[in-house]
């Protein structure tokens, strides 16, 4: 009962956060908002039963990626820009409509299959042990495979920049 | 059911270690002028009260007291905002480390933390990494060179070193097989070749040195305190701040410290163990068993671990008044080329020799 | 840049065993400390300790200055105007108001009640906070009246505390 409660209240204020965080003029601003929608998922992730991915989802999201924003907003300066809220083309509205019509389209499409029968429950759903396991044992090959791809990225930045330093 | 005793006691429990890091804080504050001032052949402020013992307290009435400026050029919102935004991470992180054994009192189970997440060192990680958004804000809302530059500091810095303490982390992990920080303070009491207890610097002598030169980067203290060089950037991100404003990112700072020294203690040196200590007493290989109350097991755990808390928060002070601060870019050259391949040659030795089960 | 790079010994390289000996030197400091710093107002600096008495001033009484009016050759803190028995040395001659550039020495002379000498100071002022302890006044006085002590715990609440008197300058030498 309470954490439907605090499931509701916390998607609104996903909702709102991410919106700000698209609306919003100043950077620095937009940045900080996203992180709190981060910070948000990841108690969303603790009310579904899942505390290492939240953990793991702040660690990453906000410890790392969101510095990084701020990092490079501050580096140059982006502030003095603009400020108040963007304002976009209806174009651009329409497209970001368009995929979210889509998308919305594809989650009550899946929504049979991802469905969890009732009563569904795994003894330490969501732990750290339970993921290692799982990854490790079956599905080894797709973890692998996605950490190449991430190594094939770190190569192409490094690429770009060694190709800069040349000119 | 919720059991309102049990909810009692670690309420209480979670007031009393808040209290305790307050005051921990506030007499780092004179300890660290004193420890310094000794160190240097001097003899630092001795006025108030014995031994200077009242100093913090002067000192916490004169930040109420001065004035409490916002640069008019300042982003109001975010610059008040980045103190608290210091604080309150650096005040979480201590929930999830234990300071005693599972105590056993009238059919309840009491951990001697405050919160036993199953998640527990990650815990730590996900927390450790909001609190450096207040010195980020903080350096960025002053509207300020000198703040900024720290600010930008603090970022790079602090990415940097989060890789090479997390996979100095790791071989912890491997080694105790638990992410409960309480889980691995207890494994550490298990024996090595029957004889010498299993503490993580034994196990782990070189991750330990990368985390604790990580953990210095991650807490800004020296030779890593370029967010707040005095003689580069004036004050670096508290440039501009002022009265409790200050005192909030200076008490964040100690605060950090406080838990680093903690996890070091929990994660290297075996916690609460003493070593050959167990529930009911001592057990010494080939010698026997001594006897005694749980109280009193508690006790010496307990202080154990205070004891080595206070040897690493001693040691932060002695490392800044030893070393001189690094230069920018060989502190990132240190954190990247140095310590992260050393990290991971880390776990590939661990690795290793659990394969050969050494450990 | 490359090419003048110092070349480090392996210790040096590594650094951590440097580190260690810094840290060491830095622990023996704390557990074996040179006293260099005093709590000052409980326990004084000796100022007085250090004199070859050849100021002219000091003369013959030199040694019996050091002892009783903290007299020194190097330190010039507040002033005194000697009396020998019953009688200043002082005739209110204005020499040392003359030669002060700072105009911190204000005397008022006076017939003298006594028959020994001429004139005598009515008033001999000193404003201490305008003085800046050059001892050109010592210098120039020719009855070796003025001098100065190791006296310098010159603390007031108030300016008019810090100009003083003759009856405050006196000091008796035998």
């Amino acid at each position: 009962m309470i954490s439907n409660v605090l499931l509701y209240i916390t998607a609104v204020l996903l909702v709102i956060t991410y919106l700000y965080a698209v609306i919003a003029g100043n950077p620095v601003y937009s940045a900080l908002s996203m992180g709190a929608a981060f910070f948000l998922t990841s108690f969303l992730f603790v009310l579904l039963g899942a505390p290492f991915l939240a953990a793991v989802q702040v660690i990453i999201y906000v410890g790392a990626m969101l510095v990084m924003f701020l990092f490079i907003i501050m580096m140059f300066d982006l502030n003095k820009t603009s400020t108040g809220t963007v304002r976009y083309k209806p174009s651009t509205i329409f497209s970001y409509f368009l995929i979210m019509v889509v998308l919305l389209i594809a989650f009550f499409m899946a929504k049979g299959v991802l469905k969890m029968p009732e009563g569904f429950t795994i003894v330490g759903f969501g732990s750290a042990e339970n993921i290692g396991f799982n990854l490790m044992r079956y599905y080894l090959l797709p973890f692998e495979l996605a950490s190449f791809i991430l190594l094939v990225g770190v190569f192409g930045a490094i690429t770009f920049i060694k190709k800069r330093d040349k000119e | 059911m919720v059991d309102y005793i049990t909810v009692a006691i670690y309420t209480v429990m979670s007031v009393v270690v808040f209290v305790l890091i307050l005051t921990t804080v506030a007499f780092l504050t004179l300890a660290e002028r004193r420890i310094s001032a000794f160190m240097q052949d001097r003899l630092g402020p001795n006025r108030v009260g014995p031994w200077g013992l009242f100093q913090p307290v002067a000192d916490g009435i004169k930040f109420i007291m001065k004035e409490d400026i916002t640069p008019l050029e300042a982003n109001k919102l975010l610059y008040t905002l980045a103190p608290i935004l210091t604080i309150i991470p650096a005040m979480l992180t201590f929930a999830v480390v234990p300071f005693g054994h599972d105590l056993f009192l009238h059919g309840r189970v009491i951990n001697l933390q405050i919160a036993n997440l199953n998640v527990g060192i990650l815990y730590v990680f996900a927390i450790a990494s909001m609190g450096i958004f207040g010195i980020i804000i903080g350096g960025w809302a002053s509207n300020n060179k000198y703040s900024l530059l720290g600010g930008l500091r603090s970022a790079s810095q602090f990415i940097s070193y989060e890789i090479s303490m997390g996979l100095a982390v790791i071989g912890i992990l491997m080694v105790y097989g638990s992410l409960k920080l309480n889980d691995i303070a207890l494994y550490q009491g298990s024996l090595w070749f029957n004889t010498i207890p299993k503490w993580g610097i034994l196990v782990q002598p070189l991750g330990f040195i990368i985390f604790l030169v990580s953990v210095f980067a991650e807490t800004n203290r020296v030779p890593f305190d370029l967010p707040e060089a005095e003689s580069e950037l004036v004050g670096g991100y508290h440039t501009e701040y002022s009265s409790m404003k200050f005192a909030f990112f200076f008490m964040g700072e100690y605060a950090n410290m406080i838990t680093a020294s903690a996890l070091i203690a929990t994660l290297y040196f075996g916690g609460w163990q003493v070593p050959y200590l167990h529930n009911i007493g001592f057990i010494i290989p080939k010698f026997g068993i001594v006897h005694m109350q749980q109280w009193l097991v508690a006790i010496i755990e307990v202080l154990s671990f205070v004891i080595k808390v206070g040897f690493f928060l001693f040691f932060f002070l002695w490392v800044r008044w030893t070393l001189p601060r690094f230069r920018f870019d060989q502190l990132t050259a240190l954190g990247w080329k140095v310590l992260i391949p050393l990290g991971i040659l880390n776990i590939v030795i661990t690795g290793a020799l659990i394969m050969l089960r050494i450990i | 840049m490359t090419e003048n790079k110092k070349k480090y010994t392996f210790k040096e390289a590594v650094y951590f065993i440097e580190i260690l000996r810094g840290l060491g030197v830095t622990i023996k400091h704390f557990f074996t400390r040179r006293k260099f710093a005093i709590n000052y107002p409980e326990e004084k600096l000796n100022i007085t300790g250090n004199t070859q008495a050849t100021m002219k001033v000091m003369d013959k009484d030199a040694q019996e200055l050091i002892d009783r009016v903290e007299v020194t050759m190097n330190y010039r803190g507040k002033h005194a105007l000697l009396v020998d028995g019953d009688l200043g040395r002082c005739v209110a001659c204005k020499m040392c108001e003359t030669v002060c550039p700072f105009f911190a020495i204000y005397i008022e002379p006076e017939e003298s009640p006594d028959p020994r000498k001429e004139r005598s100071p009515k008033i001999f002022e000193v404003d201490l906070t305008r003085c800046a302890y050059c001892g050109y006044c010592v210098e120039a006085c020719p009855e070796n009246a003025i001098t100065m002590t190791s006296f310098y715990s010159l603390v007031a609440r108030q300016r008019p505390e810090l100009s003083i008197q003759r009856k405050e300058l006196r000091t008796v030498i035998k």
